[in-house]
């Protein structure tokens, strides 16, 4: 049985206050993540992922208007005041950027960030807290952590520097983890011990990994439940099998297509999903896939006029798909 | 002068790059080797990729190519004229054979020009004025129509723009187009509407490609044939299929096995490599992989490997234990039994 999940998100809408007006780039989502577990959001630009876990995280500009939940092992966060926020955050769930560079501080060494971040949370000397860092670089793979501590941020590779990162995150044992594309900027041979690192700490820890990813190999990889978005919205959730075998989703079944393998031998094409993510709001009635979606056709008037809602698929429990046609399209229509 | 095939649209020998630091007067001068010895043929109507993580040298062999850097040494031809030397005017004729789409479409147009400008400048540094016919023309072969003449980049989609790249540089009708990572900026289903343009260009104008990419996915899925740079040299080339099917150096191994595939579950040996790329400043003696290679023994640290023949035919390792010609298991059935 399915352990309670330590975060969970329900209904969740961030709308933006513009000077062109309000944008709504979340339109009620909802996710939950176990411990020890990995779920992965996938979408395209503009689809709302980041803005999803920057909503959880209490990160989001003062012009951002977030309204449903986010509990975090039972506890409310949205309109949590700010100085509860800042216990909660970094201590019980942690953020890891896509860019490593702009997270730390050039000034510092990063033995003394890490060590901040431990300091923030716990009353302890510097020189214990900068121990701890010490021990949290040695354990994300930092060669000679005790002397590298001292070193700057610019004097890291950009693997290390991610390293660096992901021991910050993790210097207060995180409940949850939120990776925001944290391998993108990287190579794909460091991309592999990143990774690796991830999964190590998730099994070391029993952290919680929410991985924000356009990546489909990484996710096939490491999660255990995906979440797609489209234009704010879910478009497709299920078990990591059910999303790579059973896609129900015109859109779903349209990125798969889309991506371009280095396992197989070439397909003459690649199947493509025409036009581009809409913005954010742009699609204000019907389904948001509908004017770039190959299957519009069979279903009909629906498609533009009602808003499809999740409903369950076949597959291996809350496989749900938001879309009309009720079976499961073909490949490459 | 060698003799030179007339298939040859592109051939560098030998050609190195090197950046030098500006270094204060009493200390050592250093220099970056960008590109560290590399002999490097394109033939008419091949796609060539060229892969390689950061630092491998890929975009400045790139610039080499189309003669936007010159080499420190070596030799760049051209369609079998010597270009090494050529410099300002006397290089125009040679920009109608080769032309270069660059990475992010949104810093390679100008902001300020509409797409109809845009597309005239390469005519006038010929010396031509483009009727719009022609420049309606040149928007029908990336997709785009006459209506987006007057419009300017901040208006089109990031696939959009860089389809506009894509006509700028074949507003001269060159016979090989250098992409310098031309979907990474893009997301993947905009991606592949670029990488299946790219093959209907080449079907119907006949071009060839040099396609530098760091996405070993994508680029197995256009090139014909495969180069694999290491530190500024190119340690593995053959054709794509047999490189790609069996990798000999142990990099181009590692490399491909570290890439994720698409299939839940599925269990594939992965060589995850140690430590990370060594600084082009000061790269090792002998083989530049050496430092990271699980192969390495002693003759690496001494002369560097060079390129040789594996099972005979066109593959090539620069390796003294190069892998045996074996298929990688790289995973389980391909994407088009998943789905009904």
């Amino acid at each position: 049985m399915a352990e309670r999940p330590v975060l969970e998100v329900h209904d969740l809408h961030v709308t933006f206050r513009t000077e062109g007006g309000l944008v709504p780039a979340v339109a009620g989502i909802d996710f939950s993540v176990a411990p020890g577990k990995t779920l992965a959001i996938v979408g395209e630009s503009g689809s709302g992922k980041s803005v999803s876990s920057a909503a959880v995280m209490g990160l989001l500009p003062s012009n951002a208007d977030v309204k449903g939940e986010v509990l975090l092992d039972g506890r409310e966060l949205v309109g949590l005041p700010g100085d509860e926020l800042r216990k909660i955050r970094g201590n019980d769930i942690a953020l890891v950027f896509q860019d490593a560079l702009s997270a730390l501080n050039p000034y510092y060494s990063v033995g003394w960030q890490v060590a901040e971040a431990y300091r923030l949370h716990h009353d302890v000397s510097k020189k214990e807290a900068f121990q701890r860092a010490v021990r949290m670089l040695d354990l994300v793979g930092i060669p000679a952590a005790a002397q590298r501590a001292k070193d700057y941020p610019h004097e890291f590779s950009g693997g290390m520097r991610q390293r660096v990162v992901i021991a910050m995150a993790l210097v207060n044992d995180p409940k949850v983890l939120i990776a925001d594309e944290p391998t993108t900027a990287l190579d794909v041979t460091v991309q592999a011990q990143i990774m690796r690192l991830l999964e190590d700490v998730q099994t070391e820890f029993g952290t919680a990994l929410v991985l924000i990813s356009h990546d489909l190999g990484v996710v096939a990889e490491v999660a255990d439940d995906v979440l797609v978005m489209y234009a704010g919205r879910a478009a497709e959730r299920g078990s990591v099998k059910d999303l790579f075998y059973r896609a129900a989703h015109p859109y779903s079944l349209g990125l798969l297509g889309a991506m371009p393998r280095v396992d197989v031998p070439p397909r003459h094409r690649l199947t493509t999903i025409p036009g581009s993510p809409p913005s954010p709001g742009s699609v204000k009635t019907g389904c948001p896939f509908q004017p770039r979606c190959a299957y519009t056709e069979r279903v009909g008037e629906r498609c533009i006029t009602e808003r499809p809602e999740l409903t369950p698929r076949p597959g291996e429990g809350n496989h749900e798909a938001a879309c009309h046609l009720g079976r499961r399209p073909e490949v490459a229509p | 002068m060698t003799e030179v095939q007339n298939d040859e649209l592109l051939r560098l020998d030998g050609v190195k790059k090197y950046f030098s630091l500006g270094t204060a007067p009493w200390q050592k001068s250093q220099s970056v080797k960008a590109v560290d010895g590399i002999d490097f043929v394109v033939r008419r109507g091949e796609t060539v990729g060229l892969v390689g993580e950061s630092g491998s040298g890929k975009s400045t062999l790139a610039r080499l190519a189309t003669r936007l850097l010159d080499p420190t040494a070596g030799k760049v031809s051209i369609a079998g004229q010597d270009v090494t030397k050529l410099r300002g005017r006397r290089l125009r004729p040679v920009r109608r054979k080769i032309q270069m789409v660059f990475q992010d479409p949104q810093a390679s147009l100008n902001p300020r020009q509409s797409v109809g400008t845009i597309l005239t400048t390469p005519f006038r540094a010929q010396g031509i004025r483009p009727t719009r016919a022609q420049l309606v023309e040149l928007l029908s072969q990336v997709g785009l129509a006459e209506e987006h003449l007057e419009r300017y980049p901040h208006e089109f989609s990031g696939g959009q723009r860089q389809r506009i790249g894509i006509a700028r540089a074949l507003a001269v009708k060159p016979d090989l187009l250098v992409c310098d990572e031309p979907v990474s900026a893009l997301d993947v289903s905009v991606q592949a509407q670029v990488l299946n343009l790219l093959a209907d260009l080449k079907d119907d104008l006949g071009l060839s490609y040099v396609l530098v990419a760091h996405d070993l996915a994508v680029v197995r899925q256009v090139a014909d044939r495969l180069a694999v740079m290491y530190l500024g040299t190119i340690v593995e080339e053959g054709p794509a299929a047999e490189v790609y099917s069996s990798p000999a150096h142990p990099y181009t191994r590692a490399l491909l096995s570290a890439v994720p595939v698409p299939e839940p579950g599925a269990i594939r040996e992965r060589i995850v490599l140690t430590g990370d790329v060594p600084t082009p400043i000061d790269p090792p003696s002998g083989c530049p992989f050496r430092t990271r290679c699980y192969k390495a023994e002693d003759v690496c640290a001494t002369t560097r490997p060079v390129l040789e023949p594996v099972a005979g035919g066109d593959h090539r390792a620069a390796c003294y234990f190069p892998e045996p010609p074996a298929p990688v298991e790289l995973s389980n059935p391909p994407l088009s039994e998943r789905t009904p």
